[in-house]
């Protein structure tokens, strides 16, 4: 296994509990205790670093460039580009269908709670974790780099 | 002797079409594939055709469900509409990649390089909007309260505008001034 191998199997089982349970609670302050900063930043920062967490391996690879080793090659950017193209089209497709469940459920004169958006947004962050973690796996396939 | 002087005045027509009409009917079309490759132009039409019109129709399907109730094509078309939005640059890929594989390359590997790239920078304002979105509804309204269900619809509805925009500005600075011609001397 390489390098990405490796990170996409880490996203891909701890992405839910790193994404997931803080930002719940970061959720569940702000309903219980109202509205103040720090669960704001604490949801803020989650749903920042998780949904941009992708652009990581690219900055670290920019910033390793002069070095002799390269851990993250053109086949895994390759590999990586197209695992969150695939994860971004699912999250899309989880948005719209979230759209239309809550207007089904509530009907187009009805409300719903405001901590259903938050909710929506940190369950868009699990799909498209998981996504892009699947997506890598599939595409690097069961050898990996070895082969 | 009419007849002649009809053929004149035919051809004088003619004339003055090609010297004025064509010229100034052709050479924006003319010009514009000169300086411009296809991915360009549709950038600039995206820019600035369909996110004025988007952002402003794309609000018409929330509203008739809000005056006539949620009907399956309502919903339907509220949910093709949006997935087409969102998801148009997977129908350009396909589309494109199909034509090149026919026969005129007018779509090749820097394109599709450019037109991922940008993809991926107008999803990263997609999600960038929508947390904005959603904090901005959360600090307004308390989080004890509650909302009207179509704030989440216009949400996306917008956001589809934000990714378009953003999409159309990353390809045409990726592309820069001179692409097409550069392009010919090359």
């Amino acid at each position: 296994m390489n390098q990405t191998k490796v990170e996409s199997w880490l996203y891909f089982f701890l992405g839910l509990a790193c994404f997931l349970i803080p930002g719940g609670v970061a959720v569940f302050i702000a309903y219980d205790r109202g509205i103040s900063f720090v669960p704001v930043l604490m949801f803020t920062g989650i749903v920042i670093w998780g949904g941009l967490f992708w652009l990581f391996p690219f900055i670290c690879n920019k910033l390793r460039k002069g070095k002799k080793k390269v851990d993250f090659d053109e086949r895994d950017q390759l590999i990586h580009k197209k695992a969150v193209m695939a994860a971004y089209v699912v999250l899309w497709l989880y948005f719209v269908t979230a759209c239309v469940i809550a207007w089904c459920i509530v009907g187009p004169h009805g409300s719903i709670s405001v901590n259903v958006m938050p909710l929506t947004l940190l369950g868009g962050l699990v799909v498209f974790t998981t996504v892009q973690g699947l997506a890598s796996l599939i595409q690097y396939g069961r050898g990996g780099k070895e082969k | 002797m009419s007849l002649k002087i009809k053929m004149q005045s035919a051809k004088l027509w003619n004339r003055c079409a090609m010297e004025f009409d064509r010229p100034l009917a052709c050479a924006w079309g003319q010009k514009w594939r000169e300086i411009m490759n296809k991915v360009q132009r549709e950038a600039w039409i995206a820019l600035l055709l369909v996110v004025p019109v988007w952002a402003i129709c794309g609000q018409l399907p929330i509203l008739l469900i809000y005056l006539e109730g949620p009907s399956f094509l309502h919903l339907f078309s509220f949910a093709c509409a949006t997935m087409i939005g969102g998801l148009s640059w997977l129908l350009l890929l396909f589309f494109n990649r199909k034509r090149s594989r026919k026969a005129k390359i007018e779509f090749d590997e820097r394109d599709k390089l450019i037109l991922i790239r940008s993809t991926l920078a107008g999803y990263t304002v997609l999600w960038i909007y929508f947390i904005a979105a959603c904090i901005y509804v959360w600090l307004s309204v308390a989080p004890g309260r509650s909302i009207s269900v179509n704030v989440m619809p216009t949400v996306i509805v917008e956001g589809i505008a934000v990714f378009i925009f953003t999409q159309s500005v990353t390809t045409l600075i990726q592309y820069g001034r001179g692409a097409k011609r550069s392009e010919l001397k090359n």
